[in-house]
Formats: C-alpha cells, structure tokens, sequence
C-alpha cells in the first residue's frame, strides 16, 4: 500500500478539497471528505512528469486527484509512453551538456560545412531557365524604381565591353543565359551587379572610373563568377535554412526580444554573402588569366573605388556591398602573380 | 459547512484549522491567540457553535515556481531532439513547454494544467510551414501568384484566429474544468477587417496603384495609412474584446470594458516617445556627424532603436495592464501592475543576457519573465468560486473520450 497525499477536483466547481489515494497492487482507493471510491489502477489516467511539476490522475468517474510529483507514480501505467524516456532525459546534467554539445556543434556544422554543400548540390539541379522571370523581374523593378537610367554611353564605348564580355563567357557552362545591360545610376554610384538568370548590369559611373578595358572585364568577370557559381539561388536557399533554423531555436526567445533573433540572422546571413564575393573574385582571378587578362587590374579598379569611395559616393557604391577591400586586392595581386593556366571549368 | 481559505481558495471542512497552504482559519487564528494569552484552554466553544460562514476569499494568490536550471535541462533537451528530428519532435516539446509553464503557475494554491496534445499541434505546424512555403515560393519565384496567396491567407486569417483561441481555451484547464472559447469565423472576419472596411480601403489603393497616377496613388496611400494609424487603437480593442467575451471558464463568460480611448492614449504617448527620442537624437547626429557621413545613418538608427525599446516597453505594460485591469471573469477581477520601468530593464538585461550566452540564457529570461508577470498580477475574488459550474463535457477526462475534431488543431508558436 502506497499513499499519496493530494487534493481532489470534481469538474463541477473549481473548488478543492484535501483529498488522498491508496495504491495497492491493482486498485486505488480515492478518499475524499466524505466520499472513498475504488479504481482498478488501469484505468486511471497520469500525467507524465515535466521537472518538478504536481502531476494530474484523471479518474473514470470525471474527477481529477492533483498531488505533488513524487516517484512512485512512475511505476503506474503512463499516459504517455514516449514521454517517460524524455522526462528521464529532462532530469540529468550530463545528458543537458550533452545536448549543448550535440545542438551548437551540430548548428555550427551545418552552417559552415553541410548547408554550404547541400545548397551547391540542390542548385546544380534547379535549371538556369527557372532563374530568368527573376532576373527580368529584378531589372524592371529597379528600372521603374528609378534607381537606373538608360545608358547614356556612346555606341563606341559599349561595342568593345560588349565584345570583351562575350569573350569573357563564351566557353562557359552558362553560356546561353549571358545577357549585358548598361544603365546609368546616381542611386547605385559605380556598380555592377548579377541578376538572377545571367543577366548583368554595369553602370555608366563604373565604365568611367575604370582606367582601362582590363579593368571593365575584371569587374564583369566577378558578375560571371556569381552567375556561374549560381550565387543567387545560394543565397535565396541558405538564408532561408538560416532563417528557419534561427527561428526554431530562438521560437522561446522570440517575444522576449526582436534584437535576439534578429542579430545572429543578420551575421549569418553577412559571413554567407562574404564567401559569395570571395569565391566569386578567385573564379573571375582564375577566368581573367585564362583570357589573357591580369587579375592586377581587379586590385587597381578596387584600390580606386575604395580611394573614392572615401569623397562621399554615395551609401550604395560598389565598394559598401563588396566589402573586405584590402584582403580582396592583396588576393587579386596574388593571383596575377601565379603563373598557373588552370583553366576555367 | 466549508470555509474558504483566504489565501488558497482551498474549501476546507469546518473542522479543520488549518488549510493545507498553512493559512490559519481566521475564526480558529483568533482564537488561538486566545488561547495562547489564557494558556490552557482549548478553541473557544462558542465560535464552534456559531456556523461557520463560508468566507469570500478575497484574493487568490498567483505564483510561478519555475526554475530556471530545471527549465534549463527541459529546454534544452528538447531543442536538441527537435533539431535531430529535423523539427518534428518540436510539437512534443512545445506540449511539454507549456505544461511546465501551467504547471508551475499556481492559482489558488492550484496548478494550472496544458492538455493540448502534439498531433493537432505537429498538424496546425505542417499546415503553417506549408503556408509559409508557398508565400514564400510565390514572392521569390512566382510573383505572378504572391496577390492569390496573400488573399488566400487574408481569408484563411479569422480562421486561424479563431481556431488557436479555441484550441489554447480548450486544453487549458483549472481544478478539473477547462475553458472554452466560441468565437466564429463571421465574427472574427468582422473584428479583423471591421465589416471588410480594410480589404476595401486596401484594394482601393491597389486600384489607384496600378491605374492611377502618381498623386492619387500617394493620396490614396497617405488616406489609408492615416485611417489605419488614427484607428489602430479601437481595432486593437475590438480584437481584446473579442477574445476575452468570447472565453468562458465555468459557465460563466468573460467581460470587458476597457474603452478605445484608453487604448488611444496609450498608442499615442508611445508615438510621443519615439518622436522625443527620435528628433533630438536625429538633430544631435547631424551636427555632430553629418548627413554626408556614412557613419549618419548608424548614428541615427541606434537611439532610435532605443526610443522604439523604450516605447515597445511603454506600449507592453501599459495595455497589458488595461487589458486584465478591465476583464472580469464571473466573480473573478485582475490587477495587473506591469511597469515599463521594470519591463525595460527585463527586456534589455534578457537581450543582453542571451546574446553575451550565445542563447543558453534563454530559459533563464523566459523563467524570469514568467516571474515577473506573475508577481505583478493579482487575482481578486469578489464572490464565491461555486459560481463556476462545470459541465460533463468541461471536465478534463472528457476530452479524450470525444472524437479528435480534424480542424482541431493550434498554429501558435
């Protein structure tokens, strides 16, 4: 015989009385005031344990026994099986390290190695074609927007860029996609961007800062680089695996503070978007030297956005969305160094 | 005959002295120290004749006993499984999240119990993630669809709405009786949209966006967003309202009167708060950086964070306290007395706490939160709990007797 001592809730009023239950091998015998009931022991229904919560035995006549938790009712059928192994989980520090181990380092990996990996492969998969409404898209949107004018370069100037940068991307597996477009923009400064589905944009204010045509294909080689390596559909996957992820672990957090959750998304989502320039540069270092460019002329055209970009160019320029400067020429300066032919995939 | 503890709201027998919370029956207290000052002598006999008046109890008292290190090893278990389980275990870990947090919120000396099940819950979450997918397939791929699914979601709104209240109300429970909420997708339509004003003013905008010209667009905007802005306070009282006479615990429904006015002051002052904080920083920035500066526009975001802190703070206690100072429920009052004061201290030391953390603190700030919440809030009784009658279908075995309704199901977070 076991007894618990608790209080007893009828469901008919919300009003208590000191109640206490008798465990013997079968039954249970609940008394209550005045009244004393018998159970058979299956038919009673326990809550699972949560820490130190009271539990709850929900009795077939419609009544409730609460008592304070204590062992022995885990040694009475559950009412939920899968939660007893949890509860037991729940209840050790050294299973809690654990999960502490298990969860950053699982994130951590996840976020350096396994979405990295997995949004390349998902990529390969997704066709160019898919791409290309977004890209238009994205044009017309900034073209009613107001951030680009039309080009106001003469034929002269346009025709060689253009013939440079069919060059540029010929042999390329993307090559189909390829589409340049010149647009003047105050907004944007000297700028050159990669839209979805190949399309690529250059600004008249670039074209100018640029000391020669080298230095226009360097610029454009980069753009090809995010093209190629699909950098659009990589970014639209992985942040929002980041997103998600964030908001799973910090669901509890969330109402407590806008700054938790957003913070730690935000610095995801930047050191991505770096690996996306870097990796976009070493494509256009290795592409520019296979056509005979120099990778030089990439750390020149920087050197003299970054010194410009010092005169107010505006909060869009080239250099603010692509930053890291000093570290991106010391590598183009590298590469134009090496004397290697690997070619382009 | 029974006497209400004061303190618990325990129904002891007459008989008893002392309730099970230790408060001492204030009839028998008294005549204890009676017989502490005449040294022998037992209870006084003629209290004992005297019935005994079942006593209104005037407050029961609402506590939270969570731990923070025991919430700690729950959280973070949990997390853990739910990560391993790419998410789905998360619909058990929220069922045993909010059973912790019932379970450690006494009233009355009585922990409040969660009964909400994680298969309607995993539903509701699968039903939202899939939501969620296709808003966000459509506003990155295929903009041609983003206006049907957003007028999808509009439509599906009040329904979600109602559903989660009435699943929240359903699987919560205290002393054996749940609560009920019965509200309706007509009603929730109504209070949302106010008689469908809003989607009209808002495909009135669409129109004039794409037909219209610059000026009419802008005007049509400028109207809109004002109407919206000036009426939000009174929207966001139709909305509590809604909810709380919706509910009911006990046969008895909940009231609430609370004015739009109350609520307009209160959006009002917190407007005043962001400007206050706003133009002088605005005006401290430009003299002392620049607008030319790239460094202007983080001079001027970061006290206007703060002034938004300050006024979210401001914003949070002060509604929440008008909300429960203004709802009664039968013979059940509140008395909120949130501080913005003490809000702000929370939030910021919660924020800073969890990012210096790398989030290991975020089961400390949720307890610590809980607790404060808690200590602000009184509940008074002004009559007696018997007026709460429960039915054959409110008590909580009746649940999983019933059939499992398919739209039963919860999409709160």
């Amino acid at each position: 015989m076991t007894r618990v001592e608790g209080h007893y809730y009828d469901g008919l009023n919300p009003v208590c009385v000191s109640a206490g239950m008798d465990f013997s091998d079968q039954e249970a015998t609940l008394t209550a005031g005045a009244v004393s009931e018998r159970y058979a022991i299956s038919h009673l229904r326990i809550s699972p344990r949560i820490g130190s919560t009271g539990r709850f035995i929900t009795l077939p006549n419609g009544g409730q026994f609460a008592c304070a938790d204590c062992v022995f009712l885990d040694s009475v059928p559950q009412e939920s099986l899968l939660e007893g192994p949890v509860a037991w989980l729940e209840e050790r520090w050294y299973i809690a390290l654990a999960c502490i181990v298990i969860v950053y380092s699982t994130l951590l990996a996840g976020y350096f190695f396994g979405l990295p990996a997995a949004a390349t492969r998902i990529v390969a998969h997704i066709p160019m074609q898919a791409e290309q409404p977004l890209g238009k898209q994205a044009l017309s949107w900034m073209d009613g927007k107001g951030w680009f004018k039309p080009t106001n370069l003469d034929f002269d100037t346009r025709i060689p860029i253009r013939n440079g940068f069919e060059g540029l991307y010929k042999d390329l597996p993307s090559k189909d996609y390829y589409r340049l477009e010149f647009r003047s923009s105050k907004v944007l400064g000297p700028n050159a961007l990669a839209l979805p589905g190949g399309i690529i944009v250059i600004t008249d204010e670039m074209v100018k800062v640029a000391a020669s045509m080298e230095e226009v294909m360097a610029v454009l080689a980069h753009e090809i680089g995010h093209v190629e390596l699909r950098h659009t559909m990589r970014s639209v996957l992985q942040n929002s695996v980041v997103g998600a992820a964030t908001a799973m672990v910090t669901s509890d957090a969330a109402s407590l503070s806008v700054a938790v959750a957003g913070l730690p998304m935000l610095l995801a989502q930047t050191k991505y978007s770096r690996e996306f320039e870097a990796a976009a540069d070493d494509y256009a270092f290795r592409l520019l030297r296979q056509k005979g460019y120099s990778p030089a002329a990439f750390a020149s055209l920087m050197e003299r956005l970054a010194k410009k970009d010092k005169k107010q160019m505006g909060v869009f320029a080239y250099i603010s969305s692509h930053p890291m400067t000093k570290e991106r020429v010391a590598a183009a300066r590298a590469a134009a160094k090496e004397v290697s032919t690997t070619p382009v995939r | 005959m029974h006497w209400g503890c004061p303190k618990c709201g325990l129904l002891n027998p007459s008989e008893m002295a002392l309730c099970s919370c230790g408060t001492a029956h204030r009839r028998t207290f008294e005549a204890d120290e009676h017989t502490a000052e005449t040294g022998s002598r037992a209870v006084d006999p003629t209290s004992k004749a005297d019935p005994a008046i079942p006593m209104p109890s005037p407050e029961l008292s609402l506590e939270f006993h969570g731990s923070a290190r025991e919430y700690f090893r729950i959280w973070i278990v949990n997390k853990c499984l739910t990560l391993l389980t790419l998410g789905v275990f998360s619909a058990w870990a929220k069922v045993r999240r909010k059973r912790y947090m019932y379970s450690h919120t006494t009233l009355g000396g009585t922990p409040l119990q969660y009964l909400g099940q994680p298969i309607p819950i995993l539903k509701g979450r699968l039903i939202a993630a899939t939501a969620f997918l296709l808003y966000y397939l459509s506003s990155h791929f295929f903009t041609s669809l983003l206006p049907y699914v957003v007028g999808a979601g509009a439509v599906a709104a009040p329904w979600v709405m109602v559903r989660s209240a009435a699943f929240n109300a359903r699987y919560s429970a205290f002393r054996n009786m749940t609560f009920h909420f019965n509200g309706l997708y007509p009603d929730a339509f109504n209070v949302l949209y106010v008689w469908g004003v809003v989607p009209v003013l808002i495909v009135i905008c669409i129109v004039a966006a794409r037909f219209g010209g610059r000026s009419q667009v802008g005007f049509a905007v400028g109207v809109t967003a004002l109407i919206f802005m000036v009426s939000f306070p009174w929207w966001m009282k139709r909305l509590k309202k809604f909810i709380v006479e919706r509910s009911s615990y006990g046969g008895r429904k909940g009231a609430f009167s609370a004015t739009g006015g109350q609520f307009f002051k209160i959006y009002f002052i917190s407007f005043l708060i962001v400007l206050a904080v706003a133009i002088p920083s605005g005006a401290l920035a430009n003299y002392l950086v620049g607008p030319k500066n790239s460094f202007f526009s983080f001079a001027l975001l970061a006290p206007i964070y703060l002034g938004y802190v300050l006024a979210f703070a401001f914003v949070q206690s002060r509604s929440g306290n008008l909300v429960w100072n203004h709802t009664v429920l039968g013979p059940i009052r509140f008395q909120s007395a949130l501080r913005c004061r003490d809000l702000l201290r929370l939030y910021v030391t919660n924020a800073l706490g969890i990012v210096a953390s790398l989030g290991l603190l975020i089961p400390w700030a949720v307890i610590r939160t809980m607790k404060y919440r808690a200590e602000t809030m009184r509940v008074m009784l002004e009559g007696e709990l018997t007026e709460f009658e429960g039915s054959d279908l409110s008590m909580v075995g009746a649940l999983s007797a019933e059939t499992v309704d398919i739209f039963e199901m919860d999409f709160s977070l």
